[in-house]
């Protein structure tokens, strides 16, 4: 019976021990994300610190991604002779962008990514690029994503877009 | 000139002005393709559009009238999420750019539209694209939030789309979407990438870990209590033993 007892001490303790930490982690978690949203540089994150509707908050923050669209491209179909061939991508930061990005192109069919690109800052592009793998000969519907980030790297959001990557031979 | 001399120069200058425009023709995309093993394969140059504008058309259910501003999102598959793809206009268009004219065993573009105040928030719809078929119109309807009921939480009923074009806003009756239904979805997070909303305070989420761990530090103590209460019983139990021997 005292064995019993001292074993289910053991075990409150330790749950008790765990729950509390985890408690802690969290809430530090939360502090350290409040702390970045209320010193952002972007509006809409200083907005969603301070507690403004969050549905209203995700709008704003929606419309300027979409500007700001309107600023970058990439082919819709980008061609490749052979797989390990460049292929003309011509992914375009234009100057008035507000943002850095940054392009991954993923294969639907299998999630795999076929390329990424480094940070491209406001006012340059990419002419070609090589593909990551080996493709066969075929075409691969694909998404490219777009991630932006601020002047200082903070992320701001992302947009998505399909593209179709074409290999010749 | 002779008439076999003027035969010849025509010739001559054929064959020269062929040689002159198959190499130049051939120097345009797509017009030859070297092929490994040294032949040439000539290809015609007929531009494939292996890509074309699938329109949203986002409406209020009752007037049909349409919403601008909506944010239209796709899911990605290979993200395991939605990633916004664009807002409406002012005609509560949004044209989304999917692939077609290729033999692919499933296009299936799944996708939400939301916007603040509006409900389903957001809805969720999927359609299957054919390969040599016209591009459908989806038409999304949304409904304005009702003051002072909790919609939010509300079961919505499927939405049935009528079928067609929209052209000018006004949905028409023949054409085709496969499926289109709309749920209550409550994880359209605005937070970081990967994580959820913001907390509003630095305990928000965390109550729940307080209290279990309360819970069992308490019953750490209650044991602790139960094992004293014992000890303290049984070191009695022993004194009372010892003063019964010495009487």
């Amino acid at each position: 019976m005292g064995r019993g007892l001292v074993v289910l001490f053991a075990i409150c303790l330790l749950g008790g021990t765990f729950f509390t930490g985890a408690g802690i982690r969290k809430t530090a978690s939360n502090r350290m994300l409040r702390r970045e949203y209320i010193q952002s540089e972007l509006g809409w994150k200083q907005e969603l610190a301070e507690g403004v509707d969050e549905e209203a908050v995700r709008d704003r923050r929606n419309q300027l991604l979409t500007e700001n669209m309107e600023f970058i491209s990439l082919e819709r179909q980008i061609y490749f002779d052979t797989a390990p061939a460049k292929g003309t991508a011509r992914i375009s930061n234009d100057s008035q962008s507000k943002f850095y990005c940054q392009v991954t192109v993923v294969r639907d069919g299998t999630g795999e990514v076929l390329y990424e690109s480094g940070l491209i800052g406001p006012g340059h592009y990419i002419e070609k690029i090589h593909l990551k793998g080996s493709l066969k000969k075929g075409y691969y519907p694909c998404t490219a994503v777009w991630r932006f980030y601020s002047e200082h790297d903070e992320y701001v959001g992302e947009t998505a877009g399909k593209i179709v990557v074409i290999v010749i031979n | 000139m002779s008439r076999r001399k003027s035969i010849k120069l025509g010739l001559i200058c054929s064959l020269l002005s062929l040689l002159v425009g198959f190499s130049a023709w051939a120097d345009t995309k797509g017009g030859a393709t070297p092929r490994r093993n040294g032949q040439t394969e000539v290809q015609i140059g007929v531009v494939v559009n292996y890509m074309e504008k699938l329109r949203l058309v986002v409406v209020e259910q009752e007037t049909q009238k349409p919403i601008p501003g909506a944010s239209v999102e796709i899911y990605i598959p290979a993200l395991a999420r939605y990633v916004l793809s664009g807002l409406t206009d002012e005609n509560g268009v949004c044209e989304l750019d999917v692939a077609c004219n290729m033999d692919l065993s499933s296009n299936r573009i799944r996708y939400r539209v939301y916007k603040a105040g509006w409900h389903p928030y957001p809805s969720i719809g999927e359609t299957r694209l054919k390969t040599t078929e016209i591009l459908p119109v989806i038409t999304v309807y949304l409904h304005k939030q009702k003051t002072g009921g909790n919609d939010s939480n509300a079961f919505i009923t499927p939405v049935i789309i009528p079928r067609g074009s929209t052209a000018a806003g006004k949905p028409s009756f023949d054409g085709m979407i496969e499926s289109l239904y709309s749920i209550p979805d409550f994880a359209v997070w605005l937070g970081n990438r990967n994580s959820g909303a913001i907390p509003k305070t630095g305990m928000e989420g965390t109550v729940h870990y307080w209290l279990l761990g309360f819970v069992f530090f308490l019953m750490a103590g209650g044991i602790v209590w139960i094992l004293l209460k014992k000890d303290k019983e049984s070191n009695e139990g022993e004194r009372d033993l010892n003063s019964d021997r010495r009487e």
